[in-house]
């Protein structure tokens, strides 16, 4: 693939993501995505920052309407388009291309509850009101209602301390019988060296005021004003038991 | 007049001229370090409260600062006025951030030997390679007589820097930082600032309740290295032009379960923390990089052989990620390499 390809498939990434990319082209890059690995994790990469950098408090809200309903219409697709499943050698085969939707959904959901985690949830923080010194959380039964729109992900009992890679998400099996549309998505038990660990561990708070403590005098009240400042204008300030890593 | 002394009067008449054309030049920029020397003095040596407006990106933010030196130990509360109420106090070696829309308050204890804080850049002949000082200029701010000092950053490694020192108590009245373009990056103004003798304790404590809150704190009993322990095993190839790796110590963040190896490197102005976390499982790292703005700050977080790392500067994002690319472990009991052309300083921490 040439850098020119590669340039350009990076900026309908984009567009895709800020959903700027015309419904036609939408399906196109879906169904790359549905079949190319590298591409998905160019994917999954560039939500991640995304969301970081625009510092949104869900990137999943943003990602929903046409990834979602592109997703949604290619699975529809590709499952009428295999037909009804036997056991031979080829079952894998056709289930790959909607699993593997399935598991981008899913994987764009997970990236947005750690997103939410990461980027501090704020008042809605379903822990924020634990009063016991923090070691780790545990985020149970989040229920994500927007990818696909017509359908319920859940996520289950996704704990920070326990991990798992965004890859196994997508590889994971649909609760739904195998001739159907999945009418829920249950990811498996976290495991190590997960999820969590394609975020960083960015915990701005604890960096910034070590960092005010060597910065000049003139300096310092800087990035700590900015730490301190409005939520929705300034970095979130997550404890690093939270944050994912 | 023979000509041996017609030479030597041409050359010391050329020798005057020269002195004249430079001495007030040089004046000048005595005149100007005098004037940000005496700025830093006041602020590590004075107390002080007021309130200023923070902007950036065209967004303002009024804060208040209350800053007390009462026996060499420092205490400083700022207050954000608008919308969140956050807090930020820093008691001698404990930082805290009271975070009244999480219910947490985030605990950060410097370990107390050999800390950090005594230490802070010094603008000094070395730094003033690496900026142009601007002719000092009288100016008015606020209702106040002030000076207004210039630096100009030389390479694109560093930002600019103004800032109108108020000219009977030295403190900053205004600073702006600047890019190498002249873009104002962020601007912090006071609307009211007075020198205060003293200021009591209760001044430093949280303005809200803080019961039920989340207590998140870091482990103090980490101990402190200095730059010649051989355990400290993180170095710089080199470092950008101008900066000079000056510290070097290992410390807990609020929350963390593993202390983090902390690096500083500073031109004489602005400063650079390097943070280095424990080693993660193979596989469990993603190459992804982050880079984010705090106020003028920049924060640039990656991984390096596996491990976490985060730059923390009042640099642009290419110095911070300048930093990190060079970056790289060493064999523990192995003489550091220098971070030419920079050589580290002295240790600091003795």
């Amino acid at each position: 693939m040439s850098i020119k390809d590669i340039e350009e498939r990076e900026s309908q990434l984009s567009a895709m993501y800020d959903g700027e990319l015309p419904q036609a082209e939408c399906e196109l890059v879906a169904r790359r995505l549905s079949r190319d690995e590298n591409l998905r994790r160019s994917w999954e990469n560039y939500a991640l920052i995304g969301a970081a950098m625009r510092s949104e408090q869900m990137a999943g809200h943003r990602l929903a309407p046409k990834v979602a309903a592109a997703i949604s219409r290619r699975e529809t697709a590709e499952s009428g388009a295999s037909g009804r499943s036997t056991r031979s050698s080829r079952a894998w085969s056709r289930w790959a291309v909607p699993l593997g939707s399935a598991g981008l959904a899913a994987s764009i959901a997970v990236i947005g509850v750690l997103g939410m985690f990461w980027l501090g949830g704020g008042a809605s923080n379903p822990v924020a009101n634990k009063t016991e010194t923090a070691t780790a959380s545990t985020v149970k039964e989040i229920v994500i209602p927007a990818v696909p729109q017509d359908r319920t992900i859940v996520v289950a009992s996704a704990s920070p301390a326990s991990r798992a890679r965004v890859a196994d998400v997508t590889r994971a099996k649909p609760a739904a019988s195998s001739n159907a549309e999945p009418e829920s998505y249950v990811t498996p038990p976290l495991r190590e060296g997960g999820v969590a660990s394609a975020a960083p561990a960015f915990e701005l708070a604890g960096y910034v005021g070590a960092h005010s403590a060597v910065s000049a005098p003139m300096m310092r009240h800087s990035a700590i004003s900015a730490v301190i400042a409005t939520p929705q204008q300034a970095v979130a300030v997550v404890p690093m038991s939270e944050a994912p890593r | 007049m023979s000509t041996p002394r017609r030479q030597r009067i041409v050359q010391r008449w050329r020798i005057a001229f020269v002195v004249a054309l430079v001495a007030p030049v040089a004046a000048l920029a005595d005149d100007a370090r005098e004037w940000l020397e005496g700025m830093n003095s006041a602020l590590a040596e004075k107390s002080y409260e007021g309130t200023f407006f923070h902007e950036r990106g065209g967004v303002s933010e009024s804060l208040r600062i209350h800053h007390r030196i009462r026996k060499g130990e420092v205490a400083e509360r700022l207050v954000s006025l608008d919308g969140s109420g956050r807090e930020f106090i820093r008691l001698g070696d404990e930082l805290s951030y009271v975070l009244p829309d999480q219910r947490t308050i985030l605990i950060e204890r410097r370990p107390r030997t050999g800390g950090l804080l005594p230490s802070f850049p010094r603008f000094d002949d070395r730094t003033a390679r690496f900026y142009r000082l601007e002719p000092v200029q009288r100016a008015r701010f606020n209702d106040r007589d002030a000076r207004l000092v210039t630096l100009v950053p030389l390479d694109p490694y560093r930002y600019g820097f103004r800032v109108w020192i108020d000219s009977r108590t030295k403190l900053p009245l205004k600073s702006e930082l600047y890019d190498r373009r002249g873009q104002v990056l962020e601007r912090i103004a006071f609307a009211s600032l007075q020198v205060s003798r003293d200021i009591p304790d209760s001044t430093f404590m949280p303005g809200v309740s803080t019961e039920g809150f989340r207590r998140i704190e870091s482990d103090r009993s980490v101990r402190v290295r200095t730059v010649n322990d051989p355990g400290a095993i993180w170095n710089l190839r080199t470092a950008p032009r101008g900066f000079r790796l000056t510290q070097r110590a290992r410390q807990t963040l609020p929350g963390a379960e593993e202390p983090v190896s902390h690096l500083v490197l500073s031109d004489g102005l602005a400063s650079v923390s390097v943070f280095i976390g424990a080693r993660l499982p193979p596989k469990s790292a993603k190459e992804i990089a982050i880079e984010r703005q705090i106020g003028a700050s920049t924060a640039f977080s990656t991984f390096i052989h596996g491990h976490h790392v985060v730059v923390v500067g009042e640099v642009p994002v290419q110095t911070a990620k300048l930093i990190a690319s060079e970056l790289s472990p060493e064999e523990p009991g192995k003489p550091q390499s220098p971070a030419e052309p920079e050589r580290p300083s002295e240790p600091v921490n003795p």
